[in-house]
């Protein structure tokens, strides 16, 4: 009973804002208030025709996915060389791959602003990707690490043995049995670029705006619910690619590996 | 498979290559601009200019001033940004710091129409675009006669005629120290009074505010009467909502400003687009959309504008190389005493 009360409660405390979120943004008024005094699909309607929503919002769309494959491909040769080679300092290269989780967000974004403006990279897309795939490698890397630590050596070894080549082995043997860790950290780190602003703030133009830093911007100066509307649309889209993913894939074949099915 | 590896590594290079392509490619005029009326001013005002006479379109960031610092400082000869708007403080810091071409009537014609007063402070390395006050919003339903000057209302505040309904500017806003500077002129200058005073208001004050738009929010859902809030979006507010009411107190407000500069390093383009916003037809449309006052003195304001914007007079500029020596003191107070 008292489990039962506690989950209630739990649950209640972390969806309320959502719901706020979820009704605000059907309000017929003009500024955020709750309850709202009527409801009205006028700004769902004004921010889904509004370039300055929508367009951020495919960029931190393909942001998101470039930062995720990039965080892949430096993410899994690392992983295996961590988990597989008795390498020297291998717990400081860990510490070190893994320190952009250690340093506060802002600092970070003003050291890669300095750092990658001097390679004339500042201000504009290949900067946020290369700041975001920095921001999302950890989580990446401590997911595959994660799995891979946990794979018997001896199926490589057995793939070797009946003829595979190391490549034909890699692609076939390990990158399988490394997939539930690849799929898990490509989802987190797809969901914390698409939610990081300390870096896109610094570092996003004209053109590569991001969603989270437009909403900023127009919360700093407007006092419209649009805000809550092109919340809501962000809620959705994040819980619309889970359920597809559950749908056509199923979450927890993707992300469990094949020896706990 | 060893094609496949081929093919998987050159989509892996485009996947990098081709977002660095993009950015490397980008090669026009970037100005920046605040969100929301201002940036609809922006886009109808001042790049309209920058076209008929470039036939170029900026392109317009939307970026807070300290943003823009930290962008300048990245990037010193080289910025990212052709033509800034920074806050008072950040533009006397970014001449200092060698990041501002000086401004000149050569590079700029319509700076000849533009009174010194609104560039002194700043060593011509700045010029004010537009100006505001910090005046009283006031729900006129709650509060049909509310205090004439500031040092009544403060009174009464502290007296507790409003409850708790009352919402001042916070110290640690940007615009924070501009206004507890204005305060000190009102008590002879003494801070002690001043610290004394928002102490006082504290059990009364429903919040010292430090986001503009909460602070709106609250007095736009009726949780507040009295709002300490910018004129121009003060009386654009009341234009809307009848029960709102805006006005100066006795004996004026201090200047509130957005100050335009152009980076070192910018392309000589920059001057057109800087030269645009001072000219008399985009300054007058500016205002219109953002419902402050602006610094061309060739503008004459039609009647309607002019009823709601606040006089020159009726401002005083504040003193940025004492508030920049006091900031640090005042935010140590403020984060012992009041927070």
């Amino acid at each position: 009973m008292i489990r039962r009360l506690y989950m209630t409660l739990a649950g209640a405390f972390l969806l309320a804002p959502l719901i706020v979120v979820g009704v605000v943004a059907f309000t017929s008024a003009s500024f955020v208030s709750f309850p709202p005094p009527g409801y009205s699909l006028r700004w769902l309607t004004r921010v889904l025709a509004d370039p300055s929503f929508m367009r951020p919002l495919a960029n931190s769309i393909l942001l998101g996915l470039a930062a995720a494959c990039a965080a892949a491909i430096l993410a899994v040769p690392a992983a295996l060389a961590l988990a597989r080679r008795q390498m020297r300092h291998a717990a400081e290269i860990e510490s070190f791959l893994l320190s952009p989780l250690s340093l506060p967000a802002l600092i970070l974004s003003i050291a890669l602003l300095f750092y990658l403006s001097r390679l004339g990279l500042g201000s504009g897309f290949a900067g946020l990707f290369v700041g975001h795939t920095v921001v999302v490698l950890p989580y990446m890397l401590r997911t595959v690490l994660a799995v891979a630590r946990g794979v018997d050596p001896a199926l490589e070894e057995a793939a070797h043995t009946l003829g595979a080549d190391p490549w034909r082995s890699f692609i076939h043997v390990t990158l399988p049995t490394l997939r539930p860790g690849i799929v898990a950290g490509a989802l987190f780190a797809f969901l914390v670029s698409f939610d990081e602003v300390a870096v896109a703030l610094l570092m996003s133009s004209v053109g590569s705006m991001t969603l989270p830093v437009a909403i900023l911007n127009h919360v700093a100066h407007n006092y419209d619910p649009a805000i809550a509307a092109i919340s809501l649309i962000k809620i959705v889209l994040v819980i619309a690619v889970l359920l597809a993913l559950e749908l056509f894939f199923g979450l927890d074949r993707l992300m469990l590996s094949r020896a706990r099915r | 498979m060893r094609d496949s590896i081929r093919r998987l590594a050159a989509a892996s290079v485009l996947l990098i290559a081709l977002p660095v392509a993009g950015a490397l490619a980008q090669d026009k005029i970037v100005v920046t601009s605040s969100g929301g009326v201002w940036l609809d001013s922006a886009k109808n005002n001042f790049a309209t200019c920058f076209k008929e006479r470039t036939g170029k379109d900026p392109e317009i960031l939307v970026s807070a001033s300290n943003e823009i610092m930290q962008r300048l400082r990245a990037s010193p000869g080289n910025p990212p940004i052709h033509v800034a708007v920074l806050s008072e403080i950040d533009a006397i810091r970014a001449g200092q710091e060698g990041l501002l071409d000086k401004l000149t009537v050569e590079k700029v014609p319509n700076l000849k129409d533009v009174p010194e007063v609104f560039r002194k402070q700043w060593n011509d390395f700045a010029t004010i675009q537009n100006f505001g006050a910090m005046i009283v919003m006031v729900n006129g339903e709650k509060v049909p006669n509310p205090p004439q000057d500031w040092k009544t209302l403060i009174d009464e505040v502290i007296a507790g005629k409003y409850g708790k309904r009352v919402s001042f500017p916070s110290l640690t806003m940007p615009w924070g120290p501009m206004f507890t500077w204005f305060l000190t002129t009102l008590y002879d200058g003494s801070e002690d009074v001043v610290f004394q005073k928002y102490k006082a208001m504290l059990p009364n004050m429903a919040k010292y505010w430090v986001s503009p738009v909460d602070a709106l929010n609250m007095f736009a859902a009726k949780e507040i009467d009295i709002l300490v809030y910018w004129d121009g979006r003060a009386y654009a507010f009341a234009e809307e909502n009848k029960w709102a009411k805006a006005y100066i107190p006795a004996p004026g407000a201090f200047q509130s400003a957005a100050m335009l500069a152009k980076p070192k390093g910018a392309p000589e383009l920059a001057w057109q687009y800087v030269d645009c916003v001072l000219s008399p037809k985009a300054q007058l449309g500016h205002s219109h959309t953002v419902k402050y006052p602006i610094v061309n003195s060739k503008v004459e304001y039609p009647a309607d504008l002019k009823a709601i914007l606040t006089p020159l007079e009726k401002v005083r500029q504040p003193d940025f190389a004492r508030i920049i020596e006091r900031v640090p003191n005042w935010l140590d107070r403020w984060n012992r005493e009041i927070r």
